[in-house]
């Protein structure tokens, strides 16, 4: 079962000023990044295990075109989970609703989620899902060594580097974008895909109390949001290596010294 | 054990692996000491360790912590997550914190939004501002979108208010080494689980300074050319204690290992000096790097729109660049450069 989430593809999206959520519409939409790296991860496992890749989607009708690229990919089954109700849903929410979805169809032995989204850069869904299926979760996977109907191994990072581990299935992973290259669908695929509408998951058939999804459901809430300016010094662009080697010297050393450190010299 | 203490907390916590942590908590101790100052109430911090010394009592109360509780653990728990996030949510239960402030690492990342879930709470991650607004609410900011808009973020319906941190945003707390604290030592609630089996794990440390707390970072992209060319990089990082990043481009390209890459679809910094060597600049990286002090570029191609985002930009061939910045600070120079600062 791969999470998926389509994403603006800009960084200057729009901000609705009343309701403090990104503007979707008019915004061109994409693939989290993350997520397809989470579906060719399971594309991969499908093909060793002959085993059933389904992506779920929570968001808007538009994110029907996510689900026929995925579609395209290869995956085998896809669902749109999509009520008026769930607008301005939170992570807590969110995972809430993906959660009883999941269950709803069925259940899943591996749900990989990326990482993060693109653009709430929380990465928060994939270890609330988790917790709300109980099963557990392991962050940030870079390669999959090894993977059966029942256990998994693989690698993740660290603080430190990374570790290998391994545990019995269900569980969630969450995959960084290094894990694997994505493929790109053929003109064939896609054409097929064009075609293809994904089963509608809703609030009746999920009959969550509106008290713990949507906007109500939602411990947390954006009460403002601000631009930022970056201010850049912006100096004159340097063509003298020399000159522009020593000031970066200089800056180098400054900050050393701002840290209390000192140039290691070994030989 | 005392469920219903008038006095409001504000909770720390880490993970206590080895000394690169300790920043952290003390970071982490000395806002959630100036929050409870500003609720009337108190800081505490969870400690999950093996034994507690009296050394680090002291550090930590001198840090700020007028409460520390401690979980006895001697399997390294902490750094289980599985483990953790039912343990540490299974403590605010019982003594019901107002705010819980976590770091902004792989393991508080993971840690606390399973936590939040236990305890039906909201979250938020990665900010960089905290403060208590006149209704007493925490109020939670946070760079979104690239770090292009910063947003606050409350949580009114439910407590504790829950947020991630990331290192070096607040600032070390003053030490005072006359302020007294107070140890609750808790037994371990849930059975250590090997539900995760750890089966090996590598470090990087030896490869230099990581990257999530370096203050120097110097990054190469495409145009560093080749993977022996990151060799210079390395060089000059280990002379001046700078981590090694990649821009994804050199990544895809194999000159670098992902674990380096630095953008929006690898790690995100914050350093104090950012040097991109041979990096275009596209969008998404710089959405990783914008958050430095001071970017400097250096490029070929004068028209390269990472000149846009630096403070100051050389256009010329990078590998010479970096052989003068590595004879400046090796060389005799370095003594007179240094008597200018």
């Amino acid at each position: 079962m791969v999470c998926a989430k389509q994403v603006p593809e800009s960084q200057n999206a729009g901000i609705n000023q009343t309701t403090n959520t990104v503007i979707r519409s008019g915004v061109p939409l994409m693939f989290n990044p993350a997520d397809e790296h989470a579906l060719e991860a399971a594309l991969q496992i499908r093909d060793q295990l002959c085993a059933e890749v389904s992506v779920i989607t929570m968001g808007q009708k538009s994110a029907q075109s996510l689900l026929r690229y995925a579609a395209a990919l290869g995956a085998d089954k896809l669902y749109l989970v999509s009520d008026k109700l769930y607008a301005g849903s939170d992570t807590y929410a969110t995972s809430l609703i993906l959660s009883r979805a999941i269950k709803y169809i069925g259940g899943a032995d591996l749900v990989i989620c990326g990482r993060r989204a693109f653009d709430g850069e929380t990465g928060h869904v994939g270890p609330q899902l988790s917790i709300r299926l109980e099963i557990p979760c392991i962050t940030n996977v870079i390669s999959i060594d090894d993977c059966t109907r029942t256990y998994i191994r693989c690698t993740r990072l660290t603080e430190e580097g990374s570790e290998t581990v391994e545990f019995s299935l269900p569980a969630v992973i969450t995959v960084c974008e290094g894990i694997n290259h994505t493929r790109l669908p053929d003109i064939l695929s896609l054409r097929k895909a064009q075609k293809i509408v994904a089963g509608e998951i809703t609030n009746k058939n999920l009959a969550l109390d509106i008290d713990v999804i949507g906007f109500g459901g939602s411990p947390t809430s954006v009460k403002r949001v601000t631009c930022l300016n970056f201010h850049r010094t912006h100096l004159p662009l340097e063509t003298d290596i020399h000159k522009g080697a020593s000031i970066i010297a200089e800056k180098l050393l400054t900050v050393l010294k701002e840290e209390g450190m000192q140039v290691l010299r070994d030989e | 054990m005392n469920n219903n203490s008038a006095l409001k907390e504000v909770w720390a916590v880490s993970q206590f692996t080895n000394g690169h942590t300790e920043r952290t908590v003390l970071e982490l101790i000395g806002k959630a000491a100036e929050l409870a100052k500003d609720l009337a109430g108190r800081a505490c911090l969870i400690l999950i360790a093996e034994t507690l010394e009296q050394e680090v009592v002291s550090l930590l109360t001198a840090a700020g912590a007028d409460k520390i509780y401690f979980v006895a653990n001697d399997t390294g728990g902490a750094l289980n997550e599985h483990w953790a996030a039912r343990e540490i949510a299974h403590l605010a239960e019982l003594y019901k914190p107002e705010i819980m402030l976590f770091p902004s690492t792989i393991w508080g990342r993971s840690v606390a939004p399973q936590a939040a879930a236990l305890l039906h709470t909201g979250i938020t991650a990665d900010c960089t501002a905290l403060r208590i607004d006149e209704n007493g609410f925490l109020v939670q900011i946070r760079p979104a979108f690239g770090a292009s808009l910063l947003a606050e973020i409350l949580c009114k319906t439910a407590r504790p208010q829950i947020v991630t941190v990331r290192r070096g945003v607040f600032s070390l707390p003053t030490m005072d080494k006359e302020r007294v604290g107070e140890i609750v030592k808790i037994g371990q609630s849930y059975p250590m689980d090997q539900i995760i089996k750890i089966i090996s794990s590598s470090s990087r440390c030896n490869r230099g300074t990581r990257l999530h707390d370096a203050e120097i970072v110097i990054a190469g992209g495409k145009g560093v050319g080749s993977k022996e060319g990151f060799e210079k990089l390395k060089k000059l990082g280990k002379l001046v204690n700078g981590a090694i990043g990649a821009s994804r481009a050199a990544v895809d390209a194999g000159y670098a290992s992902y674990d380096m890459q630095v953008g929006q679809t690898g790690i995100t910094i914050r350093p104090k000096l950012y040097i991109a060597c041979g990096i275009s600049g596209a969008v998404q990286h710089i959405a990783g790097v914008s958050s430095a002090e001071y970017i400097i570029a250096i490029n070929t191609d004068k028209k390269e729109p990472i000149f846009r985002y630096a403070d100051y930009g050389i256009a010329g061939d990078l590998h010479k660049t970096l052989d003068e910045v590595i004879n400046f600070i090796k060389g005799e120079r370095h003594y007179e450069l240094q008597k200018k600062l």
